[in-house]
């Protein structure tokens, strides 16, 4: 008489039961490179989808920009509350 | 996740999903309907943005396989205040 052991795969099961309305919306202005290479990176792109993968932010998108900072005195903060991002 | 507008307490939207041991989606299949088409919708594109769930590269093959190779999301809000 043979003995048989089945291994069953165990389903998973995740209940999901809160969302995220509130994300806050913000903005990250392309970052400007002053050297003589290409980045290889757009590393505003870069940080931009890793806050909103975070489900707490919402990104305003590059093309909805009014101007492109690269630094606090370039900031014109009307620019910004027109759109209704949060300046950091 | 966003919440779609029309979306009520109590609704549950419950879809399976096979990964890839790179933790790409392979198919989403919805399992049981909420009623609200917006609701489920929502539920699908919440889950096409996680993706790929590239941390499962990193986990014990055998333990992939037999808890995450598949899993059920049952999507039933508790925080809608309507």
């Amino acid at each position: 008489m043979g003995v048989f052991g089945a291994i069953a795969q165990a389903e998973l099961v995740i209940e999901v039961t809160q969302g995220n309305d509130e994300a806050v919306s913000m903005a990250v202005s392309p970052f400007s490179w002053k050297g003589d290479q290409v980045l290889p990176e757009d590393a505003a792109a870069i940080i931009d989808n890793d806050l909103k993968l975070s489900g707490l932010f919402k990104a305003l998108p590059r093309a909805s920009m009014l101007s492109f900072p690269t630094s606090e005195s370039e900031v014109y903060y009307r620019d910004w509350r027109v759109l209704g991002t949060f300046t950091w | 996740m966003e919440q779609a507008p029309s979306a009520r307490n109590n609704m549950v939207t419950e879809v399976r999903i096979n990964l890839s041991p790179f933790g790409d989606v392979l198919d989403i299949t919805k399992l049981i309907s909420s009623g609200n088409d917006e609701f489920d919708r929502s539920v699908i594109q919440a889950i096409r943005r996680a993706a790929p769930l590239s941390e499962l590269k990193d986990m014990d093959r055998r333990v992939f396989d037999q808890y995450f190779r598949r899993i059920t999301f049952r999507f039933r809000p508790e925080d809608l205040v309507r």
